[in-house]
């Protein structure tokens, strides 16, 4: 008799969980082919089902109980409510089958609700009274963890023949089922499967060892990334089994084009082109590698420094042009000058004319469309507005104060002063031609351009129109102007300066441009290329007003998070910051800290 | 009668470019106000920096009750947070504050605060570090900074 177990049985039964499922069916049946949820919020459709056990022999006294489920479009295995019927025997709705008559018929899955199904065959034979032993093969058997192998048993008798037998099998280590297949389940080990004759008095027991899976491949994560010089990519590396699984396993990392850290974080360097990141298993020879692209980012502003210049005429200001990326990153350009009010060369030195007036530089790009332009205010000679002590480049300013009271002002003339170190007296004006006319180099010679010298500290100084340059102090964060001792500002410090229109720019190890005191004000200032910082100190009613700070810290001397780029403030009163431009610090732009 | 007065202003500045180089967590702001009190940050354009404008809250061996990060108020700012600045632990380009103190009163208790800020930002879903975490203009609306702000993506 052929028995099929009804949908409509089914609801009749009222289980609330099926009743659940098939009203789900029948929704989804409205919009065609059932759907079922999956982990990740999506639908996959039903792509087949797979019952098991696929053969079997059985005897005529004997059961075994079927089981179905669904494969979704994705692979993967899928809840799934199976509709069970034989081509002999009797089957419940549960799967469980059995037979009376010996010979072969034939079980179907079929998904309910689906044209979806499986079939398995199953002989049936008779008990055999004569049964002396069980053969189970293969004896012994050896299985990879998570997989599968296949048991078959065969009857010995009382005459020596062999006969066709059904068994129930059981198993350790894994899963075994009416068929005789055994899933290995995921720990290594002995185990063991037994066939039982169907009234238990005979058996055999073969040995099982679940192997641990090999690792087979390491699989380097991504595959292919492209950077910009600079820029950084995590890489993972971890390990594939022999059975396809993904497993953590250690990886140690190489490159080229860049550098990689031990956790996988891989750096670009400065080159482009194509490179490499290897994972290298360190228990096997087993690697994995991915492709790099290193490409320069695409340029998107071409900026040209200082973008506000003030010269006097004659004087000479030295501009730069860089490029910007998409990516932020800044970069030297190469770029074609030209200029208004005065002339420049090809690598960016503006000389004044003898016409005051305000005029511009422009940078072009070379070989496109992009381009700045920076204005220029070219100043009347000043020797004339400056009325105090003259003094001629090259000669001692420190000689002049010397020889003068308090309170002088000293104009500085054109040209350069080649290594002084200054300390005022209270009320000094020093007056220059200008930023890039009158030039304070130290040449990276240990020394500060200006400073406070012993106490009692010469207060309200005035500093202005000149560039001070390249001094070193190995000492400490001092400036090259310092109107306070970095040894201790909160003793060592001047009260009341002034730092107007001044340049101050590549100070060496370990200077700032300029070390504010107490009262210190600096207006109108080109603060670059320093060496820790543009600016730093302490003290009340600092005033920090219309100045450009930038590329301080540019070669990278210091870490940001100790001190490093435009400016940083410790423990000020009433710091005031306004109008400024802050760019390109390799550091913190604006720092104020307790 | 002691009237508090602002320890710093810092406004109407353009800061850009910041901090690009060897950044890492609160470091590489555009501005940034540490272990300072009362800090009034308004009318700046900082624009992709590493990080925009950033309180942090450390403790300060030296004098931790003056030397803490409170009535730090940034106000009429415009901020651009477009650049990709992830350092190598993995924190992005962000604006707000961070602490190291095991304190939350820095979000809660001491009046820091973020208002009426502009926000130009990119792809990423989080641009702002508050409460131990980077979290989006939604989230940092409802912690209740820059309520009357605007973002735009």
């Amino acid at each position: 008799m052929t028995f099929t177990y009804k949908l409509s049985r089914r609801l009749a039964l009222g289980h609330l969980g099926l009743t659940a499922f098939a009203a789900g069916v029948i929704a989804a049946c409205s919009g065609g082919e059932p759907t079922a949820p999956t982990t990740s919020g999506t639908t996959d459709l039903l792509a087949a089902v797979k019952i098991a056990p696929k053969k079997a022999t059985i005897e005529t006294n004997q059961t075994i109980r079927f089981s179905g489920t669904g494969i979704s479009t994705a692979g993967d295995s899928m809840a799934t409510s199976i509709e069970w019927t034989a081509t002999g025997g009797s089957i419940t709705a549960d799967g469980v089958l059995s037979a009376h008559a010996t010979g072969t018929l034939r079980v179907i899955g079929k998904a309910l609700g689906h044209n979806k199904s499986d079939t398995s065959t199953v002989v049936v034979v008779p008990p055999q009274p004569t049964l002396t032993s069980i053969v189970v093969s293969p004896d012994p058997a050896t299985v990879t963890e998570g997989k599968t192998a296949s048991f078959s048993a065969s009857g010995k008798l009382s005459d020596g023949s062999t006969a066709p037998i059904g068994v129930v099998w059981s198993a350790t280590g894994g899963t075994i089922d009416a068929g005789g297949n055994y899933s290995a389940g995921m720990t290594p080990g002995a185990f063991r499967v037994v066939a039982t004759n169907t009234s238990s008095t005979v058996a055999d027991t073969v040995p099982v060892t679940v192997t641990a899976a090999q690792l087979a491949q390491i699989v380097l994560a991504p595959a292919t990334v492209t950077l910009v010089p600079g820029g950084t990519q995590q890489f993972i590396g971890y390990g594939r089994t022999s059975t396809g699984d993904s497993i953590s396993t250690p990886v140690s990392f190489t490159a080229t084009g860049g550098t990689v850290s031990a956790g996988g974080l891989y750096t670009a360097g400065q080159t482009t082109g194509t490179f490499r990141v290897i994972a290298t298993s360190t228990t096997t020879n087993l690697a994995d590698t991915s492709a790099v692209t290193i490409q320069p980012a695409a340029l998107a502003q071409l900026i040209l420094l200082p973008a506000l210049a003030t010269v006097a005429t004659g004087g000479t200001v030295q501009f730069q042009v860089y490029g910007r990326t998409t990516a932020g990153d800044s970069f030297a350009a190469q770029a074609t000058y030209s200029a208004t009010g005065g002339t420049i060369g090809s690598a960016g030195l503006y000389t004044a004319g003898s016409t005051a007036g305000t005029f511009r530089v422009i940078a072009a790009q070379v070989g496109g469309t992009l381009a700045d332009t920076s204005a220029v205010t070219i100043t009347a000679p000043l020797a004339g507005s400056c009325t105090g002590v003259n003094i001629a480049a090259g000669a001692s300013i420190q000689g002049a104060v010397n020889n003068n009271p308090t309170g002088t002002t000293f104009c500085l003339g054109t040209g350069t002063f080649v290594q002084q170190s200054v300390v005022p007296k209270s009320g000094d004006v020093f007056v220059g031609q200008g930023m890039g006319v009158t030039i304070l180099d130290g040449q990276n010679a240990a020394g500060r351009a200006f400073s406070i010298g012993v106490a009692p500290y010469a207060n309200n100084v005035t500093i202005k129109n000149l560039t001070v340059t390249r001094y070193v102090w190995p000492y400490g964060p001092d400036g090259m102007i310092s109107a306070a001792n970095s040894a201790d500002p909160l003793t060592q410090y001047s009260t009341g300066w002034v730092i107007d229109s001044v340049e101050a720019s590549y100070s060496g190890a370990s200077a700032l441009g300029i070390r504010v005191g107490y009262g210190t004000t600096v207006r109108n200032c080109h603060i670059h290329h320093n060496w820790l910082l543009g600016m730093g100190g302490t003290g009340d009613g600092v005033l920090i007003e219309n100045n450009e700070i930038a590329f301080n810290n540019y070669q990278n001397n210091s870490d940001p998070s100790d001190e490093a780029g435009g400016f940083k403030f410790v423990r000020t009163n009433n710091l005031v910051v306004r109008n400024n431009y802050s760019h390109d610090n390799h550091g913190i732009g604006m720092w104020t800290d307790g | 009668m002691h009237e508090i007065s602002l320890d710093a202003v810092i406004r109407n500045n353009i800061v850009t470019g910041n901090g690009l180089v060897d950044f890492h967590w609160g470091y590489g702001a555009g501005i940034l106000a540490a272990s300072s009190p009362n800090v009034e940050v308004y009318g700046n354009t900082v624009t992709n920096n590493a990080r925009g404008i950033v309180g942090i809250g450390s403790t300060r061996a030296e004098d931790p009750a003056l030397f803490i990060l409170k009535n730090f108020y940034v106000h009429d700012n415009t901020v651009t947070m477009t650049n990709v600045a992830t350092d190598a632990g993995g924190t992005p380009n962000g604006t707000g504050i961070v602490q190291d103190a095991g304190d939350l009163t820095y979000f809660t208790g001491k009046n820091n605060r973020f208002v009426h800020n502009a926000y130009h930002l990119g792809s990423a879903s989080g641009y702002f570090f508050w409460m131990n975490g980077v979290r989006t203009e939604q989230q940092w609306a409802a912690y209740g900074q820059d309520v009357t702000g605007t973002f735009i993506r």
